[in-house]
């Protein structure tokens, strides 16, 4: 299901971050969000995902998203293993965690993973949520190259049959993107 | 140097200091009890210690204690459940909070001694340390409760909301661990409060078999190392109750 965006608009405190935007998210493959600091990627991104309301426009399409925050936002008192189950069965969150590279840190507590990992963790969590579409603001942040690589061929096999829409500043993720489009600060 | 040995070290120093400073104060109250020189009036360290000793060898100190350990910290349970679901009401249900404040307001400005007053009218004389340990509890465990719920992640509450947590999952993984470090705070300072206010019942209220009671007629036959003693008395029982409970919350 394609992600329709229809002259969505949004101002803080008289400071107008985004204006009459509109574009289309097709119903599989990658769409990268880019644009520079303090242009509006992760205002825009919460609109899409519902968790803020625009002041003008709408957003039609998938109603249900899975999202990799900007910071992991892992629940500090439970395991890694135990974040993941939090959103799937025991089944589902062990392959991610193990897809992701975790399988021997399934009993670890964010405290005891490193920033890396726990980037990971989060991934694995959203990926192990059955939504329509997913959204990743900033995956790759912390992770060494070969990880990058790793986690890159996995959105890569989701956005086969889901939209993925993802924000990044990122060379390496950015080349990922089927489609794109660029914010500019106001 | 091991890290363990090395925490061990700084554990073993800590209580060095802790038993240092008391060592001073029980030296300036020797020292003062010198210069007004007269037991009477300001019995030394020693004759309330060994006067304390006394008293704990006889049933009467040990039933009054009990009673009142028994009475104050009846009121002090209630008082920490109320409260605690107060708080917990209020925090997530505005109209609520706009609707208790007035009383949590009342309860907290009036004087302990006014309630005393109009409880000695209504209550039992037993039952008024119950009630006035119960008042002075609700209002901290209400604060605090409503506060630590106030103070939950809202990143985290964001995440519970994306991967659709249920009520049950939200309260163990973001509002429990938010809520537990003001609950135990709340605790040390409701039990300190129960106690205080309690005794404070006690004195004005005289139900028999108290601490109260005690410390009332050891000021009216103007015995003040019993008065010391069982201040004494009270001060340890708090404190080790107010331990307890931190480790068993811990």
């Amino acid at each position: 299901m394609s992600i329709v965006l229809n002259n969505i608009s949004k101002s803080y405190g008289g400071r107008q971050v985004l204006e009459n935007l509109s574009f289309e998210i097709p119903d599989s493959g990658i769409f990268g969000i880019f644009g520079g600091s303090g242009c509006g990627k992760t205002t825009l991104i919460r609109i899409i995902c519902g968790l803020e309301k625009a002041d003008g426009g709408s957003v039609s399409g998938a109603g249900k998203f899975s999202v990799v925050f900007q910071e992991d936002r892992l629940m500090p008192t439970m395991t890694a293993l135990e974040n993941v189950t939090a959103v799937s069965d025991l089944e589902t969150a062990k392959k991610c965690l193990e897809k992701v590279g975790l399988a021997d840190s399934f009993g670890k507590y964010p405290s005891e993973l490193s920033g890396g990992m726990s980037r990971r963790v989060a991934v694995a969590r959203a990926l192990a949520f059955d939504a329509q579409a997913l959204i990743l603001d900033e995956p790759f942040k912390g992770l060494e190259a070969e990880l990058k690589e790793r986690i890159g061929s996995i959105i890569c096999e989701y956005a086969k049959t889901k939209p993925v829409i993802l924000v990044t500043h990122d060379e390496y993720g950015m080349s990922l993107a089927d489609d794109s489009v660029t914010l500019e600060r106001q | 140097m091991t890290i363990s040995t090395m925490a061990h070290d700084s554990k073993a120093k800590k209580m060095l200091i802790k038993a240092g400073v008391i060592l001073l104060w029980l030296l300036l109250w020797w020292l003062l009890s010198v210069i007004v020189d007269s037991e009477f009036l300001f019995p030394s360290p020693v004759s309330v210690v060994s006067r304390l000793f006394e008293l704990a060898g006889t049933a009467d100190f040990w039933k009054s204690a009990l009673f009142s350990l028994g009475r104050i910290s009846f009121g002090c349970v209630l008082g920490v459940a109320t409260g605690s679901l107060l708080g917990a009401l209020t925090a997530f249900s505005k109209p609520l909070y706009e609707f208790l404040s007035p009383l949590l307001l009342t309860v907290k400005t009036t004087p302990v001694a006014s309630f005393i007053i109009l409880l000695l009218v209504w209550v039992k004389r037993s039952g008024i340390p119950i009630v006035i340990a119960f008042l002075m509890v609700v209002p901290v465990m209400w604060s605090n409760v409503a506060q630590g719920i106030k103070n939950a992640d809202s990143e985290l509450l964001e995440a519970a909301k994306i991967f659709g947590f249920s009520r049950k999952q939200k309260l163990r993984a973001i509002y429990l661990p938010s809520v537990k470090p003001a609950f135990i705070s709340g605790c040390t300072t409701a039990i300190g409060f129960s106690w205080k206010a309690g005794i404070a019942a006690e004195v004005l209220a005289t139900p028999p078999d108290s601490v109260g009671f005690n410390l009332y007629y050891a000021k009216i036959n103007l015995e003040y190392a019993d008065l010391f003693a069982w201040t004494a008395a009270v001060i340890i029982m708090s404190f080790l109750l107010e331990k307890a409970v931190v480790r068993l919350l811990k």
